[in-house]
């Protein structure tokens, strides 16, 4: 049973979560208070943390904020529906993705199994070229470690963050389709005006670094995806 | 103050404009007002002893006369006819007086001719017979006398004697102005003629004096108005949906009717924005209190699920499939009356509608599952445009999710771009069967459906389109519905939005609002 933090102010709904979720093999822990919820999150006893950004006490965002600072544990934000404010607000503190109020239970099941997938799972075929790590330009990923260093120096990067950078990276100077990259990074089909892959991809910029060597890293192509480009030794 | 909004028609409607016309009217009266009394205070006062001095002086010439006569005459017996002629001019050019002496016969000592007019007196003293008699006239400025004198010899002279006179002391104007002055036909019952700009000097006197007053005039009109600006300032500010605008301090302290304008203006903004603040407020609460339990219900429909026969498996669905209705329902609704609050030109910015559509174009085909060529799009490949980019996004996603929905699965929709010179054309039509003529204008009202039966079929609630409208008349824009005209059936909706939303505002609100202190 995988440890799940649930911070929501509303009890019947963490306890029917809880039950749900305990089927599907996730075991739920609920915060209702803000204060509470960042001690328990930062507790580290947990995959993943689900968090509910309307939380009217110590404000859904201020403590996506502070968890950031110290933590790179995954966090799915429930947020309102038709708010997109919210949610591109939410990427950009650092979430992993979100999942807009009333959601879908099977949908948030999906999502967590993706996440968990690339905590626990190995898959052979995903690794580069050079055995596990995979090495482009100055930044250095190990999947397996779930680490990525960049000018040797080890980077503070969210599950989602390092899932589709190790994407880019893969098939660096090849464009990836956006909704391939939304399926395999955040485990779910796109919705209309998603913009997760854009913040996340800003989000990137801003700890690599949005050149290397003169060049654009990442690239997006109007009406197809991403790229991460190479440079003239690269792939 | 700003000269833009100077435009002729305006201009005499202006508070500068009335100011200075009623400082000249006033001005004009008062003038008016002086000459009248004091021609009026010279008439009461000063006519008497016009009079006085007129008798005197009557007196005085006509004794000069005759002395200048009986002169005349001794001195043409003592000295002959030159020394009479030379006496005569000396009187003539220095004094302005001429006098004529005349024989019995009716001729003249000097042997000149008199006129008429003197002609006429001569006549009238030699039919008076005997005694002293002396005629006195006053004709064209200058004064007549006419008598007879005895001379040597008991012989009898009769003398004709004319004086140029000049006007009376205490007296302005002529009482017998030369022909250059003569009484103006503006005010004739006052014997004077009013017009005081006869010289260069009096015009130039007169331009300064217009010019100081104009500039005064203005400062003044400006000085009125500038706090009316401010008021007008915030008030435009609030129309366009800042509703923090409040009138500052300084001219709130300047006292006055104006300064509680403003205070009033500011206790009336700030009731507006509490009123919207708590309006948004309560929206906010709606909505994330329909939230909670449409969220428990969904995951307890879940958990209710696996332990499901058929039957109610199928019942389950029907309630997921009610309770997913309802969930779109709230949030079109939102989204509706958030149109309603919402300030289009807080969020604006611009951008590249071209791009943007096809990016609508990609998200809605793989929302609905079709290929690609489902949706085409023609027309300009790039048109920037400046206004609520979610805002327009949402209102073509919805016409384009429409329209796909109608066409059926082998639906497709074209989108075409036209780029005219201070707005965009973009026409969105699908093959679908179109609708009856009386229906067209219909669709954008909220809820509306062709017909109950095609609710189930093709989804949706019926917001989309009266979002889509709302989203593009708060652009400024305009949307309408027609059937394609080119043999195909279909829906044709036509959109025309305006390049650049703040300049539209600007120039809406200033026709909404009538230029008061303009």
């Amino acid at each position: 049973m995988e440890p799940i933090l649930l911070i929501d102010d509303d009890r019947e709904l963490g306890e029917l979560v809880t039950e749900f979720l305990s089927g599907a093999g996730f075991e739920v822990e609920i915060a209702t208070d803000g204060k509470q919820g960042l001690k328990r999150a930062l507790s580290g006893e947990h995959m993943l943390v689900i968090l509910d950004v309307m939380l009217p006490s110590l404000g859904g965002f201020d403590l996506l904020q502070k968890l950031r600072a110290s933590s790179n544990i995954p966090v799915i934000m429930l947020t309102a529906r038709g708010e997109e404010i919210d949610r591109i607000l939410g990427l950009e503190m650092g979430a992993d993705d979100y999942l807009p109020k009333p959601f879908n239970p099977r949908e948030l099941v999906a999502r967590l199994r993706a996440v968990s997938r690339r905590l626990h799972d190995v898959q052979p075929h995903e690794y580069g070229q050079q055995g596990n790590v995979i090495a482009v330009d100055d930044i250095t990923l190990d999947p397996l470690e779930r680490v990525v260093t960049c000018k040797k120096q080890a980077l503070l990067v969210t599950d989602a963050e390092f899932s589709l950078l190790h994407e880019l990276l893969k098939h660096a100077g090849e464009v990836i389709k956006r909704e391939d990259l939304i399926e395999k990074v955040l485990g779910r089909h796109p919705s209309v005006f998603d913009r997760s892959i854009d913040v996340h991809i800003s989000s990137l910029r801003k700890k690599v670094g949005a050149k290397y060597q003169g060049r654009q890293r990442f690239r997006a192509v109007r009406g197809v995806g991403y790229m991460y480009t190479a440079g003239r030794n690269g792939k | 103050m700003s000269f833009h909004r100077w435009l002729p028609r305006d201009f005499f409607k202006s508070l500068f404009f009335r100011i200075l016309c009623s400082f000249l009217l006033i001005m004009a009266l008062t003038g008016l007002l002086g000459i009248a009394l004091s021609t009026a205070y010279h008439r009461l006062f000063f006519k008497e002893l016009q009079i006085d001095i007129t008798h005197l002086r009557d007196r005085q010439v006509h004794e000069f006369i005759l002395l200048s006569c009986q002169t005349g005459l001794k001195i043409h017996q003592l000295g002959g006819f030159q020394e009479y002629m030379s006496f005569r001019s000396k009187i003539a050019s220095e004094l302005h007086a001429q006098f004529f002496l005349l024989k019995d016969d009716g001729s003249t000592l000097s042997r000149e001719e008199i006129s008429p007019f003197m002609a006429k007196l001569v006549q009238q003293i030699k039919a008076e017979e005997g005694g002293e008699n002396i005629i006195v006239r006053h004709q064209e400025g200058a004064f007549y006398i006419a008598g007879s004198l005895p001379g040597a010899d008991s012989a009898r002279f009769t003398f004709v004697g004319r004086q140029l006179l000049p006007p009376p002391p205490g007296q302005g104007f002529f009482i017998h102005p030369p022909p250059a002055m003569r009484p103006s036909p503006f005010f004739p019952g006052l014997g004077i003629s009013f017009f005081p700009f006869r010289t260069w000097r009096d015009w130039i006197l007169g331009s300064i004096l217009f010019c100081t007053v104009t500039v005064f005039c203005y400062f003044l009109a400006s000085s009125l108005l500038k706090p009316l600006r401010g008021i007008q300032r915030m008030s435009r500010q609030m129309a366009s949906g800042d509703y923090s605008a409040r009138i500052g301090q300084q001219f709130i302290t300047s006292g006055g009717e104006v300064a509680e304008l403003g205070r009033d203006f500011n206790l009336m903004a700030e009731r507006t924005q509490q009123l919207i603040d708590s309006q948004k407020q309560l929206l906010r609460d709606i909505s994330h209190e329909l939230r909670s339990p449409l969220t428990r219900l969904k995951v307890a429909l879940e958990l209710a699920r696996p332990g499901c026969d058929d039957s109610a498996t199928s019942a389950l669905e029907r309630i997921e499939l009610e309770s997913d209705r309802l969930n779109e329902f709230i949030d079109e609704l939102l989204a509706l009356t958030r149109l309603n609050n919402l300030d289009v030109k807080t969020d604006s910015e611009a951008f590249d509608l071209v791009e943007v559509i096809h990016q609508i174009a990609l998200d809605i085909a793989y929302e609905m599952a079709r290929p690609q060529p489902a949706i085409q799009i023609r027309g300009n490949t790039t048109a920037s445009l400046r206004g609520n980019k979610r805002l327009i996004s949402r209102a073509i996603a919805n016409i384009v999710r429409n329209g796909m929905r109608y066409s059926g699965p082998d639906g497709i929709v074209v989108i075409e771009i036209i780029s005219a010179e201070q707005e965009i054309h973009i026409v969105i039509h699908d093959n679908g069967p179109g609708l009856p003529e009386e229906e067209l204008a219909k669709i954008f009202q909220p809820f509306y459906r062709v017909s109950r039966a095609r609710e189930r079929e093709s989804g949706g609630l019926g917001l989309g389109l009266a979002i889509a409208e709302k989203a593009i008349l708060q652009h400024g824009g305009t949307i309408s519905a027609s059937n394609r005209n080119d043999g195909r059936s279909g829906l044709k909706i036509n959109l025309c939005l305006p390049t650049d939303i703040e300049m539209l505002q600007q120039q809406d609100i200033s026709l909404r609002t009538p230029d008061a202190v303009g």
